[in-house]
């Protein structure tokens, strides 16, 4: 009965989030099949499926998806790793913040898309210039939380272990580190997002593969139907990249779970 | 382990006009192996500072304090501080909170698991190893916060009014079993409260600081037989003793407020 009732509980959330999606595919269908809407504006839902449905066959949307998502992933973890070590580095240590303090504050204010063409001159139109622009950003969006959650531990943690005889390596390791994970999160969320805005900049710029690349090919051809498709593959990439994100956290960082802001 | 503290100052940088603010001025005591000894005083009397310096968290601008003869950087004296916030590690479950200062001394895992079984069960809570702090009420985490403390089996308790934050009632609980705990290991605790109440129930003797120049205002022996419950509080000497210690404490506070008026 208990199982029973808890089953219609998740059918009606499930419902309730579904029903706009569904609403909008619905009005999308309706509208192009029933309206006459220029396919500039707004292709056939049943063009963009079967656009959908020729690039999986002919294997090239997997191709370009798989080459978008390992210069997304390479630069994305790259970067955030070297972001929340130096993170952790620059918040640790006062002499080392101040000696980066005003490299970092300058060169994080330079909007990292303004790099690309100094990017192309340097690498080429390889890979190269595609993921370290990815992974600048993706440093930048970890370095300045992680310095801000390594800085704000709350002392009395670190007046805890230090009684409880911890010296200064395990306090980093087993309080600052656990204590400043959450904002190392906030600031991964964030380059997540940013990677996905950067990688489709510079594919739409140069080169001659991937999603960004698939999008700029649609335009010059006006095949609207192709581009339409491509972005909600992306929209689709960037949910599932925040979902595995969001995943880790409660993975990684259990005490979270079920804590609210109160707490 | 007997504790000596001689003629202590310490003194912090104030803010802005570059002047230096003392909160203990050439402050001495002896504390007695065994005993236990509460401070008690008005809020920035230097009650805290005093605690923490004999921690070992903070340096002392003057002065020196002595465990057993030997200087507290030379003594093998362990020493365990127990906050009013509690300071437990969020991210840390009740056993790993209670195992962390073994953990830290490279005590072996099994080791470690036995003395939090014992630590957990002398506090009362067991059943809630697996809990993370956040899932228990304050009552139940300071008590977890003593049992890290108790766990690296100090010679030295020091708490920093460890109940203030709890209700009357649990408050009065978590205070029965300290003397419980306090009793059956014969542990040295210097005990920092404002409660004068709580001071009286709990400690053999009772230092009252006043704000400085001058530090110690006043030393009360508290002479009611032990072991005390709450019913000590109904006798005469314990009522006479805490208005004393009230009055003391009370005095000190009003010519504080006169002070900055």
């Amino acid at each position: 009965m208990k199982r029973g009732s808890f089953n219609l509980r998740m059918c009606n959330m499930l419902l309730r989030k579904l029903a706009l999606p569904i609403l909008v595919i619905v009005c999308w269908y309706v509208a192009t099949t029933f309206w006459s809407i220029h396919p500039i504006i707004l292709p056939k839902l049943q063009a963009v499926a079967g656009d959908f449905c020729n690039y999986v066959q002919n294997g090239e949307l997997l191709e370009h998806t798989v080459i978008s998502l390992r210069r997304c992933l390479v630069g994305l973890v790259g970067g955030s790793a070297l972001g929340i070590l130096m993170g952790i580095l620059l918040g640790w240590n006062r002499y080392l913040e101040e000696l980066f303090d005003i490299a970092v504050n300058f060169t994080r204010a330079i909007p990292k898309t303004a790099l690309a063409p100094l990017f192309i001159v340097w690498f080429g139109f390889e890979e190269m210039p595609k993921v370290l622009l990815i992974g600048l950003a993706s440093y930048f969006y970890t370095l300045i939380p992680t310095i801000e959650g390594v800085k704000n531990v709350d002392a009395l943690y670190i007046k805890s272990a230090r009684s409880l005889g911890a010296n200064d390596r395990q306090i980093l390791l087993s309080v600052v580190i656990p204590a400043a994970m959450p904002a190392m999160y906030a600031g991964l969320r964030l380059a997540t997002a940013t990677a996905m805005v950067v990688l489709v900049f510079v594919e739409i710029l140069s080169g001659n593969s991937g999603l960004g690349y698939l999008l700029e090919m649609s335009r010059s051809s006006l095949n609207m139907s192709t581009m339409y498709m491509t972005l909600v593959v992306l929209g689709v990439l960037g949910f599932v990249l925040d979902w595995l994100v969001r995943r880790s956290e409660t993975w990684l960082m259990p005490w979270q779970k079920g804590r609210t802001i109160s707490s | 382990m007997k504790i000596q503290i001689e003629g202590l100052s310490k003194s912090f940088a104030k803010n802005g006009n570059g002047g230096d603010q003392e909160v203990l001025t050439d402050l001495s005591l002896e504390v007695r192996s065994g005993e236990f000894l509460s401070i008690a005083g008005p809020s920035g009397c230097g009650k805290s500072t005093l605690l923490e310096i004999v921690a070992g968290l903070q340096q002392p601008s003057r002065g020196r304090i002595t465990i057993d003869g030997l200087p507290l950087e030379q003594s093998q004296c362990n020493r365990a501080i127990v906050f009013q916030q509690y300071g437990l590690f969020p991210w840390l479950s009740v056993s790993k909170n209670v195992e962390y200062g073994l953990k830290i001394r490279g005590i072996s895992k099994k080791k470690r698991r036995q003395a939090s079984e014992k630590y957990i069960h002398m506090v009362h809570l067991d059943g809630y190893e697996d809990y993370y702090p956040h899932e228990l009420s304050g009552g139940m985490q300071q008590r977890v916060a003593l049992a890290r403390s108790l766990a690296t089996e100090p010679d030295v308790l020091l708490l920093d009014e460890p109940f203030a934050a709890l209700d009357v009632l649990t408050k009065e609980k978590c205070a029965q079993e300290l003397l419980g705990i306090w009793q059956e290991t014969k542990l040295t605790v210097l005990y920092v409260t404002h409660d004068v109440t709580e001071a009286v129930l709990l400690s053999d003797r009772i230092v009252v600081l006043g704000r400085p120049p001058k530090n110690i205002r006043s030393v009360l022996d508290v002479a009611i037989a032990r072991p005390r419950t709450l019913a000590a509080k109904l006798g005469d000497q314990f009522r006479i003793l805490e208005h004393q210690a009230r009055t003391a404490i009370n005095d000190e506070a009003i010519a504080g407020e006169r002070c900055m008026a």
